[in-house]
């Protein structure tokens, strides 16, 4: 050790690695993060290609989806992992528009790295890059094109979900639009707030697309306990204790010192399940919703009595079908007080093809809790939906927030790109550049959408601007140009998220000037890269 | 052969010159690390840890100590480079810098083939006449909030970007405001620093209360009140084991339902204890009870507790019994015999947040301020690391100006002023030391120098033009990291520490002797030696 001298190398523990300037930082950071966006790029839209992903665990992923791309990539390089975070907080923020942060990240720093070639100081990139990005920020709500008015509206609600939807499951977009609508309103229109806790996703495999559908109520993927399989207009107790004879926290230990005191012991304890079962049945209750174990001497009981029982073994599950049915849940033995018993129209054990379920439905009053049953094939494309109406979910969240739209389709980064251009020639210093280049990021929007579509992205843009109308957009069935705005919205605030993260991290990642990588830490290696087999 | 290879054949060995050189080398491989960090146009760092864990950051303190440092000399350069940071806060990054400047100014002398010695004596001479200057140069003013702000500016606009910093500086002085009371020391424990992984970091606030890193675990209890009476307790509320190994007896189903009954009474009765507060406080009012319980509250107790509406949480950490009553007012219970409304605090408004998996409890609206929390919001777990660094050295630089009285000129004046008057001063040394005292005065430029690298200026004409300038007006003048002109530091609001500028003069030198004097570097010591070669 006393050997080497010089460098930050030698100073620190064997195996750090450290690189800095532009040439070794920079430039290597805004290569990596340019190879991650190209992955996504193609996946943009409706007519977007799709990827198949297997991760550590070798699990397939066959999906648009850039979150679940990014998720499951396992991106090692730090300045990438940069744009993961961006991505992911995009998805817990708006839940949509993750493909457009990556998209816009990897552009940002695309042409960062040209000015930088040309020689323009990164401190200048940055100083136009933040100016560029705070012109957005403000011209963006004068984008708007659509304003929802009423949140109840199923027509409107539809129509802002739609292009969520087609840009993941192309094809099946109104449908799944409907059924999405269908459960927002059914849990606001009591006027309680929209939690995305109140809407269910059941997949259920099987049927087709079109098969899927919405149900006021939960569906359960379990049938009930017992052989009572179906109650009209029941009483519901929800008990989220084992209903067994119950143990104390002490240790205890039955003591018996003859025969007849083995047998009275069993005989007591029959007596007391007994009792509860005859309690809970006094109170009117015929189904009872378990978040523990039953015993067997309780079940037969049970039986006796005709008590419907549905083990429920999630706790969140179990509070939400709580709330759904206006029930408490009991936490201690004994008859349910009324205040905690709830109700259904119809509790059912059925069976959808092969699967078992439970369905809990309240149609008459407003059940707070709505569930979307997705029937498809294969587990793929189940998935691939699900990850669709997640997304349809999060943006109606979002709208609950704020009701104002973009024209979608492109139409809304060709308008950004062109006010950002001329705003560009309005700043005299270096940084026009910059805020130039900040501009033309955003005609990669309309660039590939008109790629994945089959037409040529190089005609796309002048036609747009021919058009000079800022709802004009790249229509993908026809490959031309259109007023699409009627059809095809983009919500605003997810817009906004994106492009003002997308900024950040590009931001970040021209702000580093050094790297400075301890040693990978041991440890199992759980990535490790299965054996190929030769064939 | 040396004599220490005789002793312990394993041992390794350098002297003389090559350990000076050791010890040079070392130095200024720090220096020449962290020089892009000073001032607020340095740059960004990425660290990379062992797991991948990302952290950015311009702050030499987290540099240091996230850099797993294995050179022996950079290893103590760093380490009093954190010493600096553990009792004043802030300074780090010039501490490296100078002790690096000494060393490379030494190091032309002792080419010359002056002793060390004969240096270390004239580093000691310039050091007592530097902390004269000090004294003459430090600014004792009335401390305002005005006056604080400045001060947090310059300290948290080395370590964020402007528009952070900007924020950050009101958070922080209002913070340290807040829990100030006449007369008593500031702990600044009492201010929380939390965080939650949402939203911008833009969006950090200052939070005149408090905001539990958890909620209420009861499905029914309400997320939103106000007008609460806050009670804060350290009382069982769940099955407590005893001491001794115990069990219990039993023959018959019957027997075994009184013991559980008997099992839960003692808990039951402290929980009715509660109510009975709450009903004699609240009830016929629109006030509610929030329990905030150190100690673990079990399902059926918040169950009981929940139905009479009062909110509970459990195992609040230690000094959130410190701060409830500092904030809400009241006192933290032991026991529940004896409760009386004047145990209760206030808050008037109270709210749970879920993120994710993780519930927040906000509660504000509070009768004082002598806790209070900052709310570091960020959009990821490196902005928020980010933040959270410079909050803390915000909150001490504001208290350390509350307990100086005092400021010094930033901006590199300080540097200038000191260099300037050594200079005068040294014609008054005898003898050799003089040589260490002018190396000093020297070194000492490499502060203003830095700033004007990192900020893209000719850092030579910049300093000739500082220097010119104190020389003829004989204020202190500092660089203007924008355009490069002089600037007067205390005009522009650009204020550092007292303490910190006082500690950096004592630790730089002091560390740069002892390099200086060392002239061998053994590693034989028993826990060195084996394992690694």
């Amino acid at each position: 050790m006393f050997q080497n001298t010089g460098g930050l190398q030698s100073l620190l523990k064997d195996g750090a690695r450290h690189y800095s300037g532009v040439e070794e930082a920079m430039l290597k950071n805004i290569e990596a993060c340019k190879q991650l966006s190209t992955i996504t790029r193609t996946s943009l839209g409706p007519y977007g290609l799709n990827k198949m992903v297997v991760n550590n665990l070798e699990k397939l992923f066959v999906t648009t989806d850039a979150a679940t791309i990014m998720r499951e990539l396992d991106v090692h390089h730090p300045a990438a992992r940069l744009i993961v975070m961006a991505a992911k907080l995009q998805e817990t923020e708006v839940g949509d528009g993750t493909n457009l942060v990556v998209i816009l990240a990897g552009e940002l720093l695309r042409m960062a790295e040209e000015l930088i070639q040309t020689g323009l100081h990164p401190s200048d990139i940055i100083t136009g890059y933040e100016k560029a990005s705070k012109y957005v920020d403000s011209i963006l709500s004068s984008l708007t094109v659509y304003t929802l008015s009423n949140l109840t509206d199923k027509t409107q609600i539809i129509k802002a979900l739609t292009p969520v939807i087609a840009s993941k499951v192309y094809g099946y977009e109104s449908h799944l639009a409907t059924c999405v609508a269908e459960a927002c309103v059914i849990v606001t229109e009591s006027g309680q707030k929209f939690d995305l806790e109140n809407v269910r996703v059941v997949k259920i495999q099987g049927g087709v697309l079109d098969q899927t559908k919405t149900y006021r109520g939960m569906v359960i993927p379990r049938p009930a306990e017992g052989t009572v399989k179906h109650v009209r207009n029941a009483k519901v107790a929800v008990y989220n204790c084992p209903l067994d004879p119950q143990q104390s926290d002490t240790k205890g230990t039955v003591l018996i010192k003859t025969a007849v005191e083995l047998k009275n012991y069993s005989k007591g304890e029959e007596e007391i399940a007994q009792k509860l079962v005859e309690d809970i049945h006094a109170a009117g209750v015929q189904v009872l919703v378990l978040g523990g174990s039953v015993s067997e001497i309780v079940m037969h009981f049970l039986e006796l009595k005709s008590i419907m029982v549905v083990k429920i073994n999630s706790k969140f599950e179990l509070r939400r079908v709580a709330r759904m049915l206006g029930a408490t849940s009991v936490v201690r033995l004994g008859a349910p007080i009324p205040e905690e018993i709830g109700f259904a129209d119809e509790v059912s054990s059925e069976e959808i093809s092969s699967t078992k379920v439970t369905i809990f439905r309240r149609e008459s009053e407003s059940s707070k809790v709505a569930t979307v049953v997705i029937r498809a094939s294969t587990q793929n494309v189940m998935d691939d939906t699900e990850r669709a109406l997640d997304d349809a979910l999060n943006t109606f969240r979002s709208i609950t927030k704020d009701q104002r739209f973009v024209a979608g389709a492109g139409a809304c980064e060709a308008e950004i790109a062109k006010r950002v251009k001329a705003y560009a020639m309005s700043n005299p210093g270096l940084d026009q550049y910059a805020v130039l280049r900040f501009g033309q990021v955003f005609e990669i929007i309309p660039k590939t959408l008109a790629e994945t579509s089959g037409a040529d992205p190089n005609y796309i843009l002048p036609k747009i601007y021919a058009e000079n109308n800022l709802k004009v957009g790249v229509d993908v069935e026809s490959g031309t140009v259109k007023d699409l705005s009627e059809v095809v919205v983009d919500h605003l605030v997810t817009k906004q998220w994106a492009i003002k993260l997308a900024s950040d991290v590009a931001l970040t990642v021209l702000r580093i000037d050094q790297i400075i990588m301890a040693k990978p830490s041991g440890g199992p290696n759980l990535n490790k890269k299965p054996v190929v087999e030769d064939d | 052969m040396a004599a220490i290879q005789y002793v312990n054949s394993k041992a390794e060995l350098v002297r003389k010159t090559q350990a000076l050189t050791l010890n040079l080398t070392a130095a200024k491989g720090l220096q020449d690390v962290l020089r892009t960090n000073l001032g607020p146009r340095g740059t960004l760092k990425m660290l990379v840890g062992g797991a991948g864990q990302i952290k950015l950051t311009k702050d030499g303190n987290i540099l240091l100590k996230e850099m797993q440092i294995q050179h022996p000399t950079a290893a103590m350069i760093a380490r009093a480079a954190t010493a600096q940071d553990e009792i004043v806060g802030d300074g780090t990054t010039s501490n490296v810098l100078f002790i690096g400047e000494l060393m490379r100014q030494a190091e032309r002398f002792l080419g010359e083939g002056v002793h060390p010695r004969v240096l270390v004596d004239g580093f000691d001479k310039a050091r007592a006449i530097a902390l004269k200057v000090l004294e003459t140069l430090k600014v004792e003013k009335e401390v305002d909030r005005e006056l604080l702000l400045n001060v947090a500016k310059s300290s948290l606009g080395t370590k964020l970007i402007p528009e952070m910093a900007k924020k950050l500086t009101e958070i922080v002085t209002d913070a340290v405001l807040a829990i100030s009371q006449t007369g008593k020391s500031i702990d600044l424990h009492m201010i929380e620093i939390m965080h939650m992984p949402h939203k911008m970091d833009t969006d950090t606030r200052l939070v005149k209360g408090l905001v539990l890193d958890h909620g209420s675990r009861h499905p029914e209890t309400p997320t939103k009140l106000k007008n609460c009476y806050v009670l804060c307790c350290n009382i069982n509320l769940e099955y407590e084991k005893t001491e001794v190994n115990s069990q219990f007896f039993y023959s018959n189903a019957e027997q075994r339902e009184k013991l559980q009954a008997s099992e839960r009474k003692m808990i039951d009765e402290r929980v009715e204890k509660i109510i009975a507060l709450k009903k004699k406080v609240c009830d016929g009012t629109d006030k509610s009870l929030i329990v905030i319980n150190q100690k673990g509250v079990d399902p059926v107790s918040l169950d009981m507790l929940a139905k009479e509406g009062i909110v509970a949480l459990r195992r609040a950490k230690r000094r959130n019994m410190e701060r409830i009553p500092l904030a809400c007012g009241g006192n933290a219970v032991n026991s529940a015999d004896d409760l009386t409304v004047e145990d209760l605090g206030w808050a008037g408004s109270y709210q749970e947040i879920t993120l994710g998996d993780d519930k927040f409890t906000f509660l504000e609206d509070v009768p004082n301020t002598f806790s209070c929390t900052i709310l570091i919001k960020g959009q990821n777990e490196h902005t928020i690391n980010q933040l959270k660094d410079a909050v803390r050295d915000g909150l001490r630089a504001v208290t350390n100006t509350i307990h100086d009285k005092a400021v010094v000129p930033g901006a590199g004046a300080f540097e200038v002023a000191v260099s300037v008057e050594l200079k005068k001063e040294v014609k008054n040394i005898k003898g050799k030391a003089r040589l260490g005292a002018e190396a000093f005065a020297d070194a000492i430029l490499i502060i203003p120098r830095t700033l004007a690298e990192n900020s893209g200026l000719d850092s030579q004409e910049v300093l000739l033009d500082l220097i010119s300038q104190y020389e003829q007006h004989g204020v202190p003048v500092g660089v203007n990291v924008n355009d490069g002109a002089a600037i007067s530091p205390i005009a522009e609001g650009i204020l550092d520490n007292y303490c910190v500028k006082q500690q950096f003069l004592q630790l730089s030198p002091v560390l740069a002797q002892q390099l200086l004097l060392v002239d061998e570097v053994m590693r034989a010591g028993k826990q060195m030696g084996g394992g690694n070669q």
